[in-house]
């Protein structure tokens, strides 16, 4: 089997899902429509890519997911984090934040 | 991990409902973003094609989502799975050959495995920490006649080990004694006792089911009689009835009151099981032991067991147990035991020290020939596997090129491997419970038979046989599918060269063949054997003579009470419409010889024969003719020879020649006993020589003597020759028996169930490795045909071109046959040898052939090369019918 390409680009979406749904229960297409708001557009993400993420999250155990109805009173599959899914979070988000960090570092380094 | 592990596995299980989730979630995304547009003011129509659009491909979406949630390999392991059942379906021919050749294969070695655990592994049921209990055995070495190993030992060298030594937490004395009568008259039957002293059950850890065990006040002289029945025998002939507590049961001569029922599981730690336990004290007393027996040291009556002590070594145990021996034999003066050495065995009775039992031999022999089997099968399983794969190289290759990988070829050939063999294992699991049966009741007639023919040690045995087989049927071909040349595959139209594969056929071919041809002359060595053992003449006829005993001296009677009874007993039968005639006799053939001192006229001393002797055997008239020995000459006892008419004998064929050579034996004088003045004796008449210890002696010196003239002989059978068949008359014996009233319970066998077992080693051995043999030969024919058969498929354009070049069909045939002739004869060397070194090993299972018989191995060769010709024949015909212009156009 191929490894993905998009290796970085799931961890990283992974991460944002996390963060989307540390605010409340939320289903997959409110993650959609909330990525595309709070990154005011810069992020779209690959519908194709969402559902994936989702299943994995929930394989992983972080995320656990019920059927409940939306908004507009359909029937929706909302996610919720779990504890590990907060504490996965806090794992993702410090080492993102170190990554990041370096990067300035040596983008800055001249 | 727990939660995720849960998820996946839901994901397995509820596949559908998974499926579903992600389908209608999908759904609703593409509505909500439809619904989206539609507000934006985008017709339904467009909006809902835009939505899609914008989604994308909702296959791949919904592949890579099933992806994340499950096990990847178990998914691909399915799908594998069901290719390689469709694939099999597809040839359904090579299926079955290897599922049948897998179930065989692993069948007989469960069954075998099932025998060598019962004997050799397995601890007997019930006994708490088994590996630290030692049986104790006795070294002597008699110079030049050997080297002998026993369990037997003598009641004060029991007491000698039990109170001196130190590694010895406790010890027990056991007395087995078959066949003892239990109950009276009618109602009599025949149970198996072991006497034990009260350290027994406690030593090995016995708690008993009800009631309770031994107490050490029970086990001294004069102690009460009290028994405690075993588990199995209560459930059968009390039916579990628990106030058979505290019943007196009449059991040989004494009467013993039941005190307690052992634990279930539990029969004694020896291969054939008990039905009750007495203490030894009391048994020995009432009949179980000679009178003296429990002070002497002249008699071995006993065997005894011990527990070591934690973290005592077993030499240490050993050394300090022959210490004890050698100073309790010496107490009493000097004694020839003085260099005897003391050996521990485990608790299997199979395991002893010094030589194993011919039975044991033969079973482990026919443990290794049943793995022999399964390698010759798991050969030529690994050839078919080997010509399937290399024919199946376009469709493998074509599947390579989509992308499975040769780790995935090779994964799907493994996984066709294991399902023929986990198919195999499970007929095989069926076939052991059938053929347990058969094969117990063969190599371990003694084992209780409820006991059961497949339990988890052998079902473990056949998962591991599964496994082994796989591996060694699905690597090879799994090997060369990995390393094949897949565009030369996908070039070539799907033939290969017949070099492909061809030197691992061929090794695998000669491994059959070699294989082969060593079972095939064990086979020849034991059948040569058992034809030369059933072909001893007995000296009688035993087809339709049964014997009729009864333990008189148990039941109380004295020696002219038993003789009474027989006699009146022997008028009966004689009076019945289906007896010929009868007779008794003390001595019986296999069983009691009796010696005196006997001169004989004209000699000085009596000829010295290996097997010792003159034996006599005290008769009553037409005992020679009921047993169908051959009168050679003279008159056999009549109703004449009485006291006062003149002392008369009839000697052996043997005693005749040997004692007064070259001159006439009828007429002449024995002189019998130590006194030299008693009576001349005169022979009145010769008999042919009878066998008298065992089927395999050697002829010895023997007479007979009338029983009206002898004074004290003690009679133990009735001898009664049948008018037809022996099946119903036992029963009309045994109703004669029993209307007598009193009697204790008769033994009605025919005599030739005396003769069965002593050739029993022999019969097995013969079967086993016939049936076999005969096994594995038509299994490496048909590997020898497949491959062959392969080999023409492959070589049908090279074949053309020879014909169309001038070959004649006979040179086909000879190049094709020749193929499989040179793998046969290579095979045939290589199991030469290996016969060699198989004869010398089994060479004291044998009786009258050499171990490297050149006949049987000469024989076996010949018949090997038939077959392996026969077999190469009809691929050989094929091939020769190739038509060049068909064969050339093929491509």
């Amino acid at each position: 089997m191929a490894k993905r390409k998009t290796d970085l680009l799931q961890g990283t979406l992974d991460l944002i899902v996390l963060r989307l749904l540390q605010s409340g229960p939320a289903n997959g297409w409110e993650l959609t429509q909330s990525i595309q708001a709070v990154s005011r557009g810069v992020l779209d993400v690959n519908y194709g890519s969402m559902y994936p993420a989702l299943r994995r999250l929930e394989a992983q155990g972080w995320v656990k997911a019920r059927w409940s109805v939306s908004a507009n009173n359909r029937r929706a599959r909302y996610y919720e984090l779990t504890r590990s899914g907060h504490e996965q979070l806090e794992a993702e988000r410090a080492s993102w934040d170190r990554f990041a960090r370096a990067l300035g570092r040596i983008l800055k380094f001249t | 991990m727990f939660a995720s592990f849960m998820v996946r596995l839901r994901a397995l299980v509820h596949r559908e409902a998974a499926e579903q989730d992600l389908t209608d979630e999908l759904r609703f995304h593409l509505e909500q973003d439809t619904e989206r547009h539609i507000a934006r003011g985008m017709a339904p129509e467009d909006a809902a094609h835009v939505a899609r659009r914008a989604f994308g491909n909702v296959a791949i979406a919904r592949e890579r989502a099933r992806d994340a949630w499950t096990w990847h390999w178990f998914e691909r392991l399915r799908q594998d799975l069901r290719y390689a059942l469709r694939a099999l379906r597809h040839s359904p021919f090579f299926t079955i050959g290897v599922v049948v050749t897998f179930a065989l294969g692993i069948g007989i070695n469960a069954t075998m495995f099932g025998v060598v655990d019962t004997l050799f592994l397995r601890s007997p049921a019930g006994v708490t920490d088994p590996g630290r209990i030692a049986r104790v055995y006795v070294r002597r070495d008699f110079g030049a006649q050997g080297i002998f190993t026993g369990a037997g030992a003598t009641f004060p060298t029991y007491l000698d080990l039990r109170d001196h030594v130190p590694a010895f937490a406790q010890v027990a004395a056991v007395v087995r004694v078959i066949s003892v009568e239990l109950g009276r008259g009618a109602d009599a039957r025949d149970v198996n006792v072991a006497a034990v002293s009260y350290q027994y059950f406690p030593m090995l850890g016995i708690q008993p089911a009800l009631g309770r065990l031994f107490t050490d006040t029970e086990d001294r002289t004069g102690g009460d009689r009290v028994a405690v029945l075993t588990y199995r025998f209560w459930q059968q002939h009390y039916g579990s009835d628990s106030t058979v507590i505290g019943r007196a049961l009449p059991i040989g001569k004494g009467v013993y009151t039941v005190i307690g029922i052992g634990p279930k599981g539990f029969n004694g730690i020896d291969i054939a099981g008990v039905d009750l336990f007495l203490p030894i004290h009391p048994a020995a007393e009432a009949d179980f032991a000679p009178p003296e027996a429990i002070g002497s040291r002249n008699v071995s009556w006993i065997s005894t067991i011990a527990r070591l002590r934690p973290d005592v070594a077993v030499e240490t145990a050993a050394a300090q147990a022959t210490v004890a021996y050698r100073r309790g034999v010496l107490s009493e003066g000097p004694s020839r035991d003085s260099t005897a050495q003391v050996r521990l065995g485990p608790i299997q009775e199979a395991r002893r020290p010094g030589e194993m039992s011919s039975d044991a031999k033969v079973a482990l022999w026919i443990g290794v020939v049943a793995a022999v089997v399964l390698l010759i099968g798991c050969a030529n399983v690994a050839n078919l596997m080997l010509v399937r794969a290399v024919r199946r190289r376009r469709e493998l290759a074509v599947r390579a090129s989509l992308g499975a990988g040769r780790g995935g070829l090779v994964r799907l050939l493994l996984l066709e491997a294991f399902v023929l063999a986990t198919a195999g294992g499970i007929s095989a699991v069926i076939l052991a419970l059938w053929a347990g049966k058969v094969a117990r009741s063969f190599l371990l007639p003694t084992l209780p038979a409820d006991a059961p023919m497949v339990e988890g040690r052998v079902l473990l045995f056949t998962v591991a046989g599964v496994l082994l087989t796989t591996a060694l049927t699905g690597v090879a071909p799994a090997v060369q599918a990995g390393r094949a040349d897949l565009v030369g595959a996908l070039k070539g139209g799907g033939h290969g060269t017949t070099g492909q594969g061809g030197g691992t056929r061929t090794a695998l071919l000669v491994i059959q063949v070699a294989l082969t041809l060593v079972l095939l002359v064990g086979a020849g060595l034991f059948v040569g054997s058992l034809r030369k053992a059933q072909g001893i003449d007995l000296g009688f006829d035993a087809d339709r003579v049964l014997s009729v005993s009864m333990n008189l001296r148990a039941a109380g009677m004295t020696r002219s009470q038993g003789n009474d009874q027989y006699l009146r007993l022997l008028d009966r039968f004689q009076r019945l419409p289906g007896v010929e005639r009868a007779a008794v006799s003390q001595g019986t053939p296999f069983g009691v010889s009796f010696f005196q001192t006997v001169r004989a006229e004209g000699r000085d001393s009596m000829p010295d024969l290996e097997s010792g002797g003159p034996y006599y055997q005290v008769v009553t008239p037409g005992y020679i003719a009921t047993m169908g020995i051959r009168m050679l000459r003279g008159r056999d006892f009549t109703a004449g020879d009485v006291v006062g008419s003149g002392q008369v004998a009839i000697v052996g064929a043997t005693f005749a020649k040997l004692v007064w050579p070259g001159n006439e034996a009828i007429g002449r004088c024995l002189y019998l006993g130590e006194d030299s003045t008693t009576a001349c004796t005169r022979v009145v008449g010769i008999a042919a020589d009878a066998k008298r210890g065992s089927v395999t002696d050697a002829a010895s010196l023997l007479y007979y003597l009338p029983f009206a003239q002898i004074s004290t002989p003690a009679i133990q059978a009735i001898f009664v020759r049948a008018r037809a068949a022996t099946s119903g008359l036992s029963g009309a014996l045994r109703r004669e028996v029993q209307s007598v009233g009193n009697l204790p319970y008769a033994t009605i066998e025919p005599i030739s169930a005396q003769v069965a077992p002593q050739l029993r080693s022999w019969r097995l051995g013969a079967s086993t490795f016939t049936a076999f043999g005969l096994l594995a030969l038509l299994i490496a024919a048909t590997g020898i045909f497949a491959v062959l058969s392969y080999s023409v498929s492959q070589r049908t354009k090279e074949i053309g071109v020879r014909v169309a070049l001038g070959a004649q069909r006979a040179d086909i045939v000879r190049m094709v046959v020749g193929e499989g002739i040179r793998a046969a004869l290579i095979g045939t060397v290589l199991g030469g040898a290996g016969a060699i070194v198989l004869g010398r090993a089994i060479a004291s299972l044998l009786y009258q052939v050499p171990a490297t018989d050149p006949v049987v191995l000469g024989g076996v060769v010949v018949t090997l090369l038939i077959v392996v010709l026969a077999a190469a024949w009809f691929p050989a015909h094929r091939a020769s019918r190739i038509a060049p212009t068909i064969a050339l156009r093929a491509e």
